[in-house]
């Protein structure tokens, strides 16, 4: 078990893999003071009903710290299952269900990309094949037109807008995107630039994490 | 790239305080708006409420079962809502009747009658018209015995701050994309792209639940037509709203 920091540019992210026993893959994710859990299980067995003849049956479950799970818990389990579903090679597993399960450990404002990054991680640990690794970033524009990468939640509340970009690892090629908030064009692809050159660094971050994982002097159980 | 005809009328549910029907192509969205007194939240003293959902009976296509909302009426509700609150469609203020005692709640119905895809953009257009035709009846309160009087005689229209429009795209490679999409073409494309505009043309909501893999200069085509489409269905929506 190891923790992993990525450089003083960004908010710090900091990640701990394989941080349950008895899953296939998990990892503890933060970004600043957001903490999610990700939990990964599978490909295993799948009920009747939910059974494909061609591909593996993903589901997402997310839980907030507080309260019970309402509508806008299951739109964040919607966005993360297709972003998921794009990126994990479903058709090797016919016939067999992959769960993902993110717990919500603490929230400063940026959910969706550290429950994102935390699922990536988490299908890494599991060793779950996928096309490329994917990388969230979030940032907000502010009222005087600055715009801020990986804002905490009092950044948010002050902000006009904010966008979630989710970049594939290949060619950082927007593989999902949630805007709250008007922005005009210039200011949108302004966004979409500035969350593209910061994904690199996340995207540097996994490659850390995974070496250190792999690093021959370490006895891993 | 071609566009399914559009259909909208306004007033078409004589019990609910604002309604209209929409036709997208086959898509036929129904929106009912029911207008009830609450109490303001103790946060927001002085703002009504505006409640968005979308119910996907199995009526309108065999992919909905019976039972509670599934995935996809749950995010379309949860579009809606996003849309209405980042394009400050309505002033919330607007609805307050009494700061801290009364305010209006508009219970937003959007019902799919058909589902023949693009679901959103159907929804959208059916709930702006919809608020379009809203009419409030004039509140009375009475301090000193804490009532309520409503006027069913003197009714007003609300005012409309913003009219978001959205517009639909199915990605199938980097080559070929689809505008307004049909079930058909949903289920055999690999994920959805929408794009909400206002009608000055800037960016009100992005929404791309995974889906293929896109570059920013496709999203830089995709404004650009949903900017044709912006202008095409608010001169819709205000000839129907004028009649």
């Amino acid at each position: 078990m190891h923790i992993c920091y990525s450089s003083s540019k960004m908010a710090k992210h900091a990640c701990q893999l394989n941080f349950l026993s008895r899953s296939d893959g998990s990892a503890l994710y933060s970004i600043g003071n957001t903490v999610a859990l990700a939990s990964v299980n599978g490909p295993g067995e799948v009920k009747k009903s939910n059974r494909h003849y061609n591909r593996s049956h993903l589901e997402v479950c997310y839980s907030p710290s507080t309260g019970q799970s309402m509508i806008g818990e299951r739109t964040l389990e919607s966005v993360i299952l297709h972003t998921v579903e794009q990126v994990i090679l479903v058709h090797l597993h016919p016939r067999t269900a992959t769960n993902v399960t993110i717990q919500e450990m603490q929230s400063d404002g940026l959910a969706l990309s550290t429950s994102v990054n935390a699922t990536c991680l988490a299908l890494l640990d599991a060793g779950v094949q996928m096309k490329s690794p994917f990388a969230a970033v979030t940032c907000c524009l502010t009222p005087s037109g600055t715009i801020i990468i990986e804002p905490t939640e009092a950044e948010l509340k002050e902000s006009e807008a904010l966008a979630t970009f989710v970049f594939d690892g290949q060619a950082l090629n927007v593989l999902s995107a949630h805007q709250e908030g008007c922005l005009d064009s210039e200011n949108f692809y302004a966004c979409l630039r500035k969350c593209q050159t910061a994904a690199k660094d996340v995207l540097n971050f996994y490659r850390r994490i995974m070496e250190e994982k792999y690093s021959s002097d370490k006895s891993y159980n | 790239m071609s566009v399914r005809p559009i259909t909208v009328k306004v007033g078409t549910i004589t019990t609910a305080d604002g309604s209209s029907t929409v036709r997208v192509g086959h898509t036929t969205v129904i929106c009912g708006i029911k207008a009830e007194i609450a109490t303001p939240v103790l946060r927001n003293p002085n703002q009504g409420f505006i409640v968005p959902n979308v119910e996907l009976y199995p009526c309108c296509s065999h992919m909905f079962k019976i039972g509670p909302p599934g995935e996809k009426a749950m995010a379309t509700s949860q579009f809606l809502k996003n849309v209405i609150s980042s394009a400050k469609v309505l002033d919330l203020t607007d609805l307050c009747i009494v700061h801290n005692k009364l305010a209006w709640c508009l219970y937003c119905d959007v019902v799919c009658i058909n589902y023949d895809g693009n679901l959103y953009d159907a929804a959208l257009i059916a709930l702006m018209a919809a608020l379009q035709n809203v009419k409030l009846p004039a509140v009375s309160y009475d301090e000193e015995n804490d009532k309520a009087s409503v006027d069913i005689e003197r009714t007003l229209p609300i005012t409309l701050k913003a009219r978001p429009v959205a517009s639909t795209f199915t990605v199938y490679s980097d080559s070929i994309q689809l505008m307004d999409p049909t079930a058909e073409d949903e289920t055999q494309g690999s994920g959805e792209v929408t794009v909400v505009l206002l009608e000055n043309g800037s960016l009100c909501t992005t929404h791309k639940p995974g889906g293929q893999l896109i570059l920013p200069n496709i999203l830089d085509t995709f404004v650009d037509l949903a900017k044709q489409r912006v202008h095409a269905v608010n001169t819709l929506i205000g000839k129907e709203i004028n009649e």
